[in-house]
């Protein structure tokens, strides 16, 4: 079975057309020969009339009316009158037969019979018991005389009737008892004419179909090429190319559509390929320092000669090392989530200072350990975001200001509202940001001062995953710091 | 075996130093670029340990500094494991380049290979007259019979054995004896002369007035 849309559609749209084609065209081949056969009929009538003296007397001898012409009612069965009996004169019978030879032999007789043979006609005359009383020259040898079963059939109310005779088309003409006339005709020329004709129309009706399927299959190629076009663009996606695009401008029907969406959801897949790839090697770069720091300290306290103090404080650096590790992976798996898409976010109506509050209060107790101040000054600011992760972005901002402080610093928290944005501050009074630094402190892993950031298990994802909260909720956030004086955090929020 | 361990990681750093040192190197250590830079040219060491990602001066230009002034091997230790990192390291200087994680074995055995390398002996035994040193087990052999030394004296002999027929000055072997945190005790030196002396025959090691050492174990 075919499977292409062209091909499906051409074999069931094409077979339509063949079919209906077809079909008008024995229609009329029917339609005409009927006409065809029913003018032959007509002329053979005409023909038989022309023949009747050769056989019959007179034009006045007419058989007797039908019943119906007789005005009888044909639902009553009625007697039927029989017919005045003859005299007994069979002397006026021969005359009449005699007459009718003398005519049939005569010059008019001659004459009627030259011209029904002139126009194509054959004509005979049988007796009422089968004998063949006189036929024309162009008579076919074998003609049946006897009207059979079928011929009788056909008769009933009738007195005379057509039939066929193998390739000749006869009418038959019954005299009251007097024999027959029949009149006939070679029909294979009406084939002839016709069949010729059906031919050349059968002819040019199918080559039109076949340019017409011949047109709609380049137009369906046409529509459907986008197709192609497409699977070879998915298919080089999917060996590896992943930059190739469909082309959308030079698609103009529904396919369009459909080569955009594809487009967008390739982008989409490239895109979080990617963002696989850089976790993971983020992951594996990440993790190879805590790594080598558990392997060669295992190395050393697996010497003989490594005392068990040496031991437990391998064990004690393996179990800090780890929980560095664990706070890495944590962290990588948030920047995982907010990497993908921002649907993940669950927004509802929140107050951003109320969120501020809390948050801050949370690190009191770090904050008196630190020696640090925590100054609020929030001011209800409405808002639609996800509390949750605008709590963990602001955690963020107000743990790394109270450890980058100076002891007997402040950390000041604020919250606005400014036109159409909310406004979030986090100032400290810390060690600053260098210049240099700055730009880059919202990078992956970036890390200022190393050494101690991962001994207290900071990863260097902290700001990252703070930038990506707010930008999923179409915020924006900046630092302003100067070395050795402090630094400020502003996030806005729509 | 004096070697200069350059890590920013303070942990990874002090365990590598005692695991040298348990091993019978000789080592100091530096946690940046600019601490790790000012120890490598001021002090002769046999193989430098350089970590790639540190503050204030990185790997890289560490790498380009020392190779301006000297030829110390330089083993690079770090968490960079592209490919191109690797080819980069090698191509600028580097003798070798170990990706972190490594297990220490590895670490050692590959500035032992790089010893050999530096001191043209590449056999891992080294043999001078009926002195038999295995670098590897760090075992001494005198006339086919184990002999027992510390660390310390085996350094010494290694050293030696080495640098055979050379005259040393005291103050490069005292470099290469001692790390920073040894304080300057001139006849420690002596002491270990002497107890080489003992256990390999006097005449291997003779002293030149004013010069220094030279071993000579076939005299």
């Amino acid at each position: 079975m075919i499977r292409s849309i062209r091909s499906q559609a051409q074999f069931y749209y094409g077979g339509l057309v063949v079919a209906l084609v077809s079909l008008i065209l024995v229609g009329f081949n029917y339609y005409e020969r009927f006409g065809r056969l029913k003018t032959l009929d007509e002329r053979l009538d005409e023909q038989l009339t022309i023949a009747r003296p050769l056989m019959f007397r007179g034009p006045e001898e007419r058989p007797p009316p039908r019943r119906e012409e007789r005005g009888e009612d044909l639902r009553r069965p009625e007697k039927r009158k029989p017919p005045p009996p003859d005299r007994f004169d069979p002397l006026p019978k021969l005359r009449k037969e005699i007459e009718v030879a003398r005519f049939r032999e005569g010059p008019q007789g001659e004459e009627v019979l030259a011209s029904l043979i002139r126009d194509g006609f054959y004509v005979l005359g049988f007796k009422p018991n089968g004998e063949e009383l006189f036929r024309s020259e162009n008579a076919p040898d074998a003609v049946v005389p006897w009207v059979n079963k079928r011929d009788r059939a056909k008769k009933r109310d009738r007195d005379s009737f057509q039939r066929w005779s193998g390739d000749f088309r006869e009418a038959i003409q019954f005299g009251q008892g007097r024999g027959y006339l029949l009149v006939g005709t070679d029909a294979s020329r009406l084939h002839e004419g016709l069949n010729e004709l059906m031919l050349k129309l059968s002819l040019v009706c199918f080559a039109l179909t076949g340019v017409v399927l011949a047109i709609g299959w380049i137009l369906m190629g046409k529509a459907l090429r986008p197709i192609d076009q497409i699977t070879k663009v998915a298919q080089s996606i999917c060996e590896g190319d992943s930059n190739r695009r469909i082309d959308t401008d030079s698609i103009r029907n529904e396919l369009g559509p459909l080569g955009r969406i594809l487009n967008t959801t390739f982008d989409r897949l490239v895109r979080s390929v990617q963002q696989q790839i850089r976790i993971t090697a983020d992951a594996s770069h990440e993790l190879r320092t805590p790594v080598s720091v558990i392997l060669a300290d295992c190395d050393l306290a697996l010497r003989k000669e490594s005392s068990s103090e040496r031991k437990q404080e391998t064990i004690e650096l393996c179990r800090d090392t780890a929980l560095h590790m664990k706070s890495l992976i944590e962290s990588l798996t948030q920047m995982a989530r907010w990497d993908s898409s921002s649907d993940v976010l669950k927004k509802e109506k929140c107050d951003l200072g109320q969120i501020a509050e809390q948050t801050a209060k949370m690190f009191t107790p770090l904050a008196e350990e630190k020696n640090v101040e925590i100054i609020i000054e929030t001011t209800p600011c409405e808002t639609f975001c996800d509390p949750l992760a605008i709590k963990q972005t602001l955690a963020n901002l107000i743990s790394n200001a109270i450890h980058y402080n100076k002891p007997s610093g402040k950390v000041t928290i604020r919250t606005k509202r400014i036109g159409k944005s909310n406004i979030i501050e986090v100032e400290d009074t810390g060690f600053g940001i260098s210049s240099q630094d700055l730009p880059k402190i919202f990078e992956r892993f970036y890390r200022i001062d190393k050494a101690r950031e991962i001994e207290e298990g900071h990863s260097g994802l902290g700001l990252s995953i703070s930038k990506a909260i707010v930008e999923a909720h179409g915020g924006s956030i900046e630092a302003y710091s100067q070395k050795g004086i402090g630094s400020r955090f502003v996030i806005q929020l729509p | 075996m004096k070697i200069l361990i350059v890590e920013d990681n303070q942990r990874l750093r002090r365990s590598m130093l005692e695991y040298a040192r348990a091993e019978g190197c000789v080592a100091d250590a530096a946690s940046d670029g600019e601490e790790g830079l000012y120890k490598a040219l001021n002090w002769d060491y046999d193989l430098i340990l350089l970590d790639v990602m540190m503050p204030k001066i990185d790997g890289w230009e560490m790498l380009r500094r020392i190779r301006e002034r000297k030829t110390t091997p330089v083993i690079m230790v770090t968490a960079r494991a592209q490919i191109d990192d690797r080819v980069r390291g090698l191509d600028e200087g580097a003798d070798d380049y170990l990706v972190k994680p490594f297990e220490m074995r590895e670490l050692m055995a590959r500035i032992r290979a790089n010893t050999r390398r530096v001191e043209n002996n590449p056999q891992p035994c080294l043999e001078a007259g009926d002195i038999m040193v295995n670098t590897v087990k760090r075992l001494a052999y005198f006339k086919d019979q184990a002999v027992e030394l510390t660390a310390r004296e085996y350094n010494l002999l290694e050293m030696f054995m080495y640098k055979r027929n050379e005259v040393l000055s005291r103050e490069f072997i005292y470099d290469h004896l001692f790390d920073e945190r040894d304080e300057t005790v001139s006849n420690m030196l002596e002491v270990y002369v002497y107890k080489l002396r003992s256990k390999f025959g006097k005449d291997s090691i003779q002293t030149r007035r004013g010069l220094g050492y030279v071993f000579m174990p076939e005299s």
